[in-house]
C-alpha cells in the first residue's frame, strides 16, 4: 500500500461508511470531507509551496544584492544556485492557477516563457542600452517581459548578457546591477504577496474551500457559476501537466512543430541548463498537492470513497514518469538528441498522456465530479 | 450558433423551438442530440463516432447535419423526426471539415469549411468552401475562402451571400492539434457571392494573431465575430468585432477588464431576431458576454462555468446557453438566468435553435 497517515486512518474508515450510499450529488458527508479536504490541501501544502517561494525568492533577491557588491565567479555561482532553487519552488506555485495569481497578470510577472521570439534577451539588451531609470516603479509599469524568473535568468546565465565583466566594468555594473537587484527584489515582492494572500487569515483560502460544493439542495443557478475546490485543484493539475507534456517536453522534442525537428531552445530553462530538473520538480508538486503530506489530500478522498485501486494507479503512474525523467543523465540541449535519453524523454511524454487521461476521464467517474470540458480544448 | 430560418415556421402556432448540440457522455462517447427544448425526453441522443462541433438544420427537411471537429471529415445526417442517423457524408479525399456550414434559403445548396490539407504539409494553403447538391449530398464544386483555416460562416440576408470567418491558423491532420504557423499567421473574414463563386471582400483585424473563428449575422446585416487570440497570454485584445459595410472591422466597446475576463478566447456568438443583442460566450475566462449592437458596445457580462454554446430561441424570444456541466440555461433582457436543465453529457461548443 502506498499510503501511509495513521493519524486520519480511523476518520477516513469512518468516511468510507458515511460515504456507501452517495448518489448522484454529493451527501452531506461527502460535502463536508471536500471542504475538509480542500482546506487541509490548503493550509498544508498550498500554503508551504508559496512560504517556500516567498522565502527563495528572498534569499534570491539577498544573493543579487551581495553579487553585486563584489562580483566574482564564487557569487554569481551563488546567485545561480539560488536562481535554480527559486525556479524549483516556482514550479510548485505555478500550478496553483486560481486565485490571487489570476490577478494582475502575476503568472507572466514571475515567468515570461514560452518565449519564442527570445523577447527576453531583446528587450533586456535594448532596456540596458537605453537611459531609461531602473527601479522598481518602472519595472512594474514596464512589459512583463523583462520581470521575474526569466529576466533573471538572462541577467544570470545567457552566454552573453551575463558575463561576469558586464558587471565589474563601471558603467555596467551601474546599470545590470541594478536592474539584477531591482528584478530580484520585485519577484521576491510578488511571492510574498502571493504568499500572504494564501494564508489562513485572508479571505482567499474561505472563498476557494466554501465555492459550491454541490448537494442535493444545490441551486442548478450555482453549479453554474461555481468551481468546487476538489475540481478546481484537478483543473489546474490539468492544465499543468498538459504544460508540461506539451510544452516542457512535447516541443523541445520536436512534437509539436511540423518539421518534427528538435529545438533546444523552446526548452523551459535553455539558458541555465536547468530544463529536465524544472520538469521533475513540477511533477514532483503534483503528487505532493494529491498527497498532501500526513494530512487529507485528493488520493484520501479517493480511498474514502472506496477507490483505493485508482489512488494507488495516479501515483504509481506519476512515480513512473518521475522514474524515467530520472534516467536522463544530461541536459535537455543534449538529450533530446542523444538516442537513449531522446527515447527515455518520449516515453515520459506518452505516460504523461496516460496519466491525464485518467485524471480526466478516471478520476471525475470515481469522484462524481464535472471538469471543464469546453474550457481546456476548444476550436 | 443561432440559426432560424423562414421556412422553418415563422407564424406556425403550432411549431415547438427545437436545440440541438454534439455533447459527450462521462466515458467520453461521443453524441449528437436534439430536443424541444422545454420537453427534453422527447430529443434523440445518437452515438457518433467522431466528436462533432456546430449543427445545421435543413430549411425544408427534417434533416439535421452535424459536421465533425477539425480534423473530422464526417457529417452525420440526422433525421429529427424518426431520431435515427440516415447517412454519414464524408470530405472529400485530402479534406477535412472545420466543424461548421450552412444551407442556401431553398436548402438546396450545403457549404463546409473544409482544410485541403494534401495541398500543403508544411505551409498550409487556403481553405476553401465546399458546395453539395443537398438532394444527395453530392459535392458539386468549391469556392476559396480567402484565407487559411476558414471556420465558421453564415449566409447573408440576401441569401446569395456568405460570409466566412478565416481563423488564419495552418493545421495538419498529422498533428491534428497543433497550430503551425502562429508566428505567420493572418486571419480575415471574406465575403463570398456563392452565385459567382468570387470573393467579393476581405476584410482583416488590427492584430493578425487575431484569429476570427466564430459569427453571427443580424438580419440587419450586422456580422459580429468572436476573436481567438494567438498573441502572448499576457496581452489582450478586442475578442468581439463589428462588421457591417465599414471600411475595416470594428472592435466592440468594452473595458480592459472585460476583455481580460474573456481568456482570449471566445466560443460562440448568437444575435438576437430584432437584431439588437448578441451573446458572446467565453468558456476558458466562465463568462458571457451581453453586447448592445446598435451602440456597438459592452452591456452585461454573467459568470457562467464553461459555457460555450449559444442560440436565439425563435419561439420564447430567449437566448439558449449550454455549458460543459450538462446545463442548459435561458436568459432574457430584464431576466434573469434561469437553468432550464441539468444533464449528464457534456454540451460540446455550439448549439442551434430552430423552430420545427
Amino acid at each position: 500500500m502506498i499510503f501511509s497517515k495513521p493519524r486520519n486512518q480511523a476518520l477516513l474508515l469512518f468516511l468510507a461508511a458515511a460515504l456507501a450510499t452517495t448518489l448522484t450529488y454529493l451527501s452531506k458527508d461527502k460535502q463536508d470531507l471536500e471542504k475538509q479536504v480542500a482546506r487541509e490541501i490548503a493550509e498544508n501544502t498550498i500554503v508551504n509551496f508559496h512560504q517556500n517561494f516567498a522565502l527563495s525568492t528572498k534569499v534570491l533577491s539577498a544573493k543579487s544584492q551581495a553579487f553585486c557588491i563584489n562580483p566574482n565567479e564564487t557569487t554569481l555561482k551563488a546567485t545561480q544556485a539560488q536562481w535554480r532553487l527559486a525556479m524549483s519552488d516556482w514550479q510548485a506555485v505555478k500550478i496553483i492557477n486560481f486565485g490571487p495569481i489570476k490577478v494582475n497578470n502575476l503568472s507572466w510577472r514571475l515567468q515570461f516563457w514560452p518565449d519564442k521570439k527570445n523577447l527576453v534577451g531583446r528587450k533586456i539588451k535594448s532596456l540596458l542600452k537605453s537611459k531609461d531609470v531602473i527601479d522598481h516603479a518602472k519595472l512594474e509599469e514596464s512589459s512583463v517581459v523583462i520581470q521575474g524568473l526569466s529576466a533573471l535568468e538572462y541577467l544570470l546565465f545567457d552566454r552573453t548578457g551575463a558575463k561576469l565583466s558586464h558587471y565589474q566594468t563601471n558603467e555596467g555594473e551601474t546599470r545590470q546591477c541594478a536592474l539584477l537587484q531591482t528584478v530580484a527584489s520585485l519577484t521576491q515582492q510578488t511571492a510574498e504577496h502571493l504568499s500572504s494572500s494564501w494564508q489562513a487569515k485572508d479571505e482567499y483560502l474561505s472563498v476557494f474551500v466554501n465555492t459550491a460544493t454541490i448537494t442535493p439542495e444545490t441551486n442548478m443557478a450555482d453549479i453554474a457559476t461555481g468551481t468546487p475546490p476538489l475540481t478546481q485543484l484537478i483543473e489546474s493539475i490539468l492544465v499543468n501537466l498538459e504544460t508540461l507534456k506539451n510544452d516542457k517536453l512535447g516541443a523541445p522534442l520536436g512534437l509539436k512543430s511540423a518539421s518534427g525537428k528538435t529545438n533546444a531552445f523552446l526548452a523551459e530553462a535553455w539558458r541555465s541548463q536547468h530544463s529536465l530538473a524544472l520538469a521533475s520538480a513540477n511533477l514532483s508538486s503534483v503528487r505532493q498537492l494529491l498527497v498532501n503530506g500526513e494530512l487529507l489530500g485528493l488520493t484520501d478522498f479517493l480511498i474514502a470513497d472506496d477507490h483505493q485501486a485508482l489512488a494507488s494507479r495516479l501515483l504509481m503512474q506519476i512515480d513512473a514518469i518521475q522514474t524515467t525523467l530520472n534516467t536522463v543523465d544530461r541536459p535537455m540541449a543534449e538529450a533530446i538528441n542523444h538516442d537513449e535519453s531522446r527515447a527515455a524523454l518520449s516515453k515520459a511524454h506518452t505516460d504523461l498522456a496516460a496519466l491525464i487521461s485518467t485524471l480526466k476521464r478516471d478520476i471525475p467517474i470515481a469522484m462524481n465530479i464535472t471538469l471543464g470540458f469546453n474550457d481546456n480544448d476548444g476550436d | 450558433m443561432s440559426f432560424l430560418h423562414p421556412l422553418t415556421g415563422y407564424g406556425q402556432t403550432n411549431s415547438r423551438a427545437w436545440c440541438f448540440s454534439a455533447c459527450n457522455d462521462s466515458s467520453g462517447q461521443h453524441f449528437v442530440a436534439g430536443w424541444p427544448i422545454h420537453e427534453p425526453n422527447r430529443g434523440f441522443k445518437v452515438a457518433v463516432p467522431l466528436r462533432a462541433h456546430d449543427s445545421v438544420i435543413h430549411p425544408t427537411h427534417s434533416q439535421v447535419l452535424f459536421f465533425s471537429r477539425r480534423p473530422g471529415s464526417d457529417i452525420y445526417c440526422i433525421d429529427y423526426q424518426s431520431r435515427r442517423l440516415v447517412r454519414t457524408l464524408h470530405a472529400k479525399a485530402g479534406h477535412h471539415f472545420y466543424g461548421h456550414g450552412c444551407f442556401s434559403a431553398d436548402g438546396k445548396y450545403l457549404f463546409t469549411s473544409e482544410n485541403p490539407y494534401h495541398r500543403s504539409r508544411t505551409k498550409g494553403s487556403d481553405g476553401v468552401i465546399g458546395i453539395y447538391d443537398s438532394a444527395d449530398y453530392q459535392r458539386i464544386g468549391e469556392i476559396p475562402s480567402g484565407g487559411i483555416g476558414p471556420h465558421q460562416l453564415k449566409m447573408m440576408p440576401d441569401q446569395e451571400t456568405l460570409v466566412v470567418a478565416n481563423g488564419g491558423i495552418f493545421t495538419h491532420p498529422a498533428l491534428p492539434r497543433e497550430k503551425l504557423n502562429l508566428d505567420s499567421m493572418q486571419s480575415s473574414l471574406s465575403y463570398i457571392d456563392t452565385k459567382r463563386q468570387n470573393i467579393i471582400d476581405r476584410y482583416y483585424p488590427q492584430d493578425p494573431q487575431m484569429s476570427i473563428r466564430h459569427l453571427d449575422c443580424s438580419g440587419q446585416n450586422q456580422v459580429i465575430m468572436g476573436v481567438q487570440y494567438q498573441g502572448p497570454a499576457f496581452e489582450s485584445r478586442p475578442l468581439v468585432l463589428s462588421h457591417r459595410g465599414e471600411d475595416r472591422l470594428q472592435a466592440m466597446l468594452a473595458s480592459e477588464s472585460i476583455w481580460r475576463s474573456q481568456a482570449q478566447y471566445i466560443a460562440s456568438v448568437a444575435i438576437d431576431q430584432q437584431s439588437e443583442i448578441a451573446l458572446t460566450s467565453a468558456p476558458r475566462g466562465g463568462v458571457v458576454d451581453c453586447w448592445d449592437l446598435k451602440r456597438g458596445e459592452h452591456k452585461q457580462q454573467f459568470n457562467i462555468r464553461d459555457a460555450a454554446g449559444l442560440s436565439f430561441n425563435p419561439k420564447q424570444k430567449n437566448f439558449v446557453i449550454s455549458n460543459g456541466l450538462g446545463q442548459i440555461l435561458q436568459w432574457s433582457t430584464g431576466n434573469s438566468l434561469q437553468v432550464l436543465q441539468q444533464d449528464a453529457f457534456q454540451w460540446d461548443n455550439h448549439l442551434s435553435s430552430a423552430l420545427i
